[in-house]
């Protein structure tokens, strides 16, 4: 359906009334605390000194911003989501190719997909972490799993497996809008498996991948348990989310912690807009 | 669409190379029972390979990559979960080397689920969340109904913030919305949860609510009313079984994604008494002597009601999420 006709059939006027409750709610919800957040890095606050409160303008952001620690966590994070996201993408295509030409066990199919969405993320990342730092994956390939790489792998893993379902939907709904007939006449042209590919596929799932593209990184980008559940051998490579959280309710710098909550939101704000019109995703507005 | 023979006889070529390089590193590397579960993946690819040579001029519209493809997504799947099983049911106190459960222990689901504090952070997981759900679809509900059928101006701009506080890192509100709770002096009680706990459920419900009203045939719905069909009738030819299992479904994966949140209930409940689920077990993780089978035990109970419920949701609304989530 196009936008113009969508656009026609909404005559009824009138729609803010039935709008306003949920955008008032969730205002108050997100815009509150938000505003807080501004409020509160704009002093030293503590929650260990509590009566020493000041206001210093600015100066825990220009902590935040010069500080090293955060930079290289947060270039952490994005290393982790390019990999994590990468690696989601072509999984997920391979197995939304092959669901979409294997219809008769569909019911049994779509468990296996949204079981990694229904277990706990907190026991995914818990599970993955134990497996690869010293369950079995040390003993099948051999290998020592105190190390750092090991841990960092087991934080990315446990995130590519609860995400890679996920992906497999957006993608086999994206499939779903390449036309059978257009591939049927372009096998009767002789195209290439390489040309209906290029030529007609990705150009008709190219917004899906798009959606699923920006979803799954913000989605990595905001990833807590594994990172949470890791911190014990990776004490110096921490995820930003991670820091703020150390930050905030590990060392009790609220002012500090309110400053990069701030900051990071905006990192996050920019990076979903960037991918946004990096990618030209419009189906999701 | 039938498959050329070219097509198949390369997958089932694939099939058996990798069966074959994943026999051989079995027998050669791995150690203990293991080895077994390495034999059977490579079986079930080498069967995989001779059916594909045998069906391979056959008419059958069979896809060989498409059942290779298949068979990766289940050993995908199903090993973590079998490693998840012998994490719960293993005996030993460090944790077990080997994926195959060796002396499967059942007590770990009993003990689980005998426990006090489980039990106590399982009813504030599902009360909190079900409280969320509850709101967030009755201010859900007409909203998306409003942005998909009636005349709203900065329709755009709702969009852009649902999405926004949609994929927002939660963690980064939660500092400050625990010191406004402690202003207001009502932290570490169970049902302020609920509060937080909407910044999740609520842009996730009004967003799966717009697809799936986007999705619905609005002229049928006009041409009732058209015909003449009371409010009750118009109820039971149109909504009774084009919206209600669609909002049902998108009722159920809020509440899902609403009880495996972990930051809010680690970042804003003071004690034990208000602590949610996955909170709990977060910090079980490095606290307990022997967490890891009570862990994986809690999760597979917790999984078994959530894939029932999945399964429960009509075929044609989980493609609900792959179109918005």
């Amino acid at each position: 359906m196009t936008s113009h006709a969508a656009r026609r059939r909404r005559t009824a006027k009138g729609g803010w009334p039935l709008l306003a409750p949920a955008v008032i709610v969730l205002a108050a919800v997100t815009l509150w605390p938000l505003g807080r957040a501004i409020k509160t890095s704009l002093s030293t606050e503590s929650l260990t000194t509590p009566d020493d409160t000041d206001f210093v303008g600015v100066d825990n952001y220009v902590e935040v911003v010069t500080s090293l620690d955060w930079w290289v966590a947060v270039a952490l994070t994005l290393v982790f989501v390019a990999a994590v996201v990468v690696v989601q993408l072509l999984l997920a295509a391979g197995f939304a190719a092959a669901l979409r030409r294997i219809t008769i066990i569909a019911p049994y199919t779509r468990v296996l997909v949204l079981v990694p969405f229904a277990l706990m993320a907190t026991v995914v990342a818990f599970v993955w972490r134990e497996g690869i730092t010293v369950g079995f994956a040390p003993s099948w390939f051999h290998y020592n799993g105190d190390g750092q790489i090991a841990a960092l792998a087991s934080v990315a893993a446990g995130e590519i497996w609860r995400g890679t379902g996920i992906t497999t939907l957006i993608l086999l709904a994206g499939l779903s809008r390449v036309p059978p007939s257009l591939l049927e006449s372009a096998v009767a042209d002789g195209a290439t498996p390489r040309q209906r590919l290029t030529r007609i596929v990705l150009p008709a799932a190219a917004p899906a991948v798009a959606v699923a593209v920006v979803y799954r990184s913000l989605d990595a980008f905001r990833a807590f348990e594994g990172p949470l559940l890791a911190e014990p051998s990776l004490p110096r490579l921490r995820t930003a989310p991670l820091l703020l959280w150390d930050t905030t309710f590990t060392s009790f710098e609220i002012g500090l912690g309110a400053a990069m909550s701030v900051v990071l939101l905006a990192i996050v704000g920019f990076l979903g807009v960037m991918l946004m019109l990096l990618l030209r995703v419009r189906r999701a507005l | 669409m039938n498959p050329s023979i070219r097509s198949r006889v390369i997958a089932s070529t694939t099939a058996f190379v990798l069966g074959f390089v994943i026999a051989n590193y079995g027998i050669l590397r791995v150690p203990g029972r293991d080895r077994w579960l390495w034999f059977a993946v490579a079986i079930v690819l080498m069967v995989t390979s001779v059916i594909g040579v045998l069906i391979a001029d056959s008419r059958r519209k069979v896809s060989m990559w498409a059942v290779l493809g298949m068979e990766m997504l289940a050993i995908f799947t199903l090993l973590p979960l079998l490693w998840t099983f012998t994490l719960a049911t293993s005996a030993e106190t460090v944790t077990t080397q080997s994926l195959l459960p060796t002396d499967v222990q059942w007590s770990v689901f009993r003990d689980v689920l005998g426990s006090d504090s489980i039990r106590h952070a399982a009813i504030t997981s599902a009360l909190v969340s079900l409280i969320a759900t509850a709101v967030s679809m009755l201010l859900a509900v007409p909203a998306a109904y409003a942005l998909v059928r009636r005349q709203v101006r900065a329709r755009r701009l709702v969009y852009v913030f649902l999405l926004a506080v949609l994929l927002a890192p939660l963690v980064a509100l939660a500092g400050p919305f625990g010191d406004q709770l402690r202003t207001f002096g009502v932290f570490g009680s169970r049902y302020v949860l609920v509060v937080p706990t909407l910044m999740l459920t609520l842009p996730l419900a009004t967003w799966l609510c717009v697809t799936l009203m986007r999705d619905l045939p609005w002229s049928l719905r006009d041409s009732v009313r058209a015909d003449g069909a009371t409010r009750g009738q118009t109820f039971r030819a149109f909504a009774l079984p084009m919206v209600v299992p669609g909002l049902l479904a998108v009722t159920l994966i809020t509440f899902i994604a609403a009880c495996n949140d972990a930051v809010i209930g680690a970042t804003l409940t003071g004690g034990d008494e208000s602590r949610t689920l996955p909170a709990t077990l977060l910090l079980a993780a490095d606290q307990l002597e022997q967490p890891s089978a009570a862990i994986a035990a809690t999760g597979l109970l917790w999984l078994v009601p959530a894939v029932l419920v999945l399964l429960a949701v009509p075929r044609r609304t989980i493609r609900l999420l792959g179109r918005t989530y």
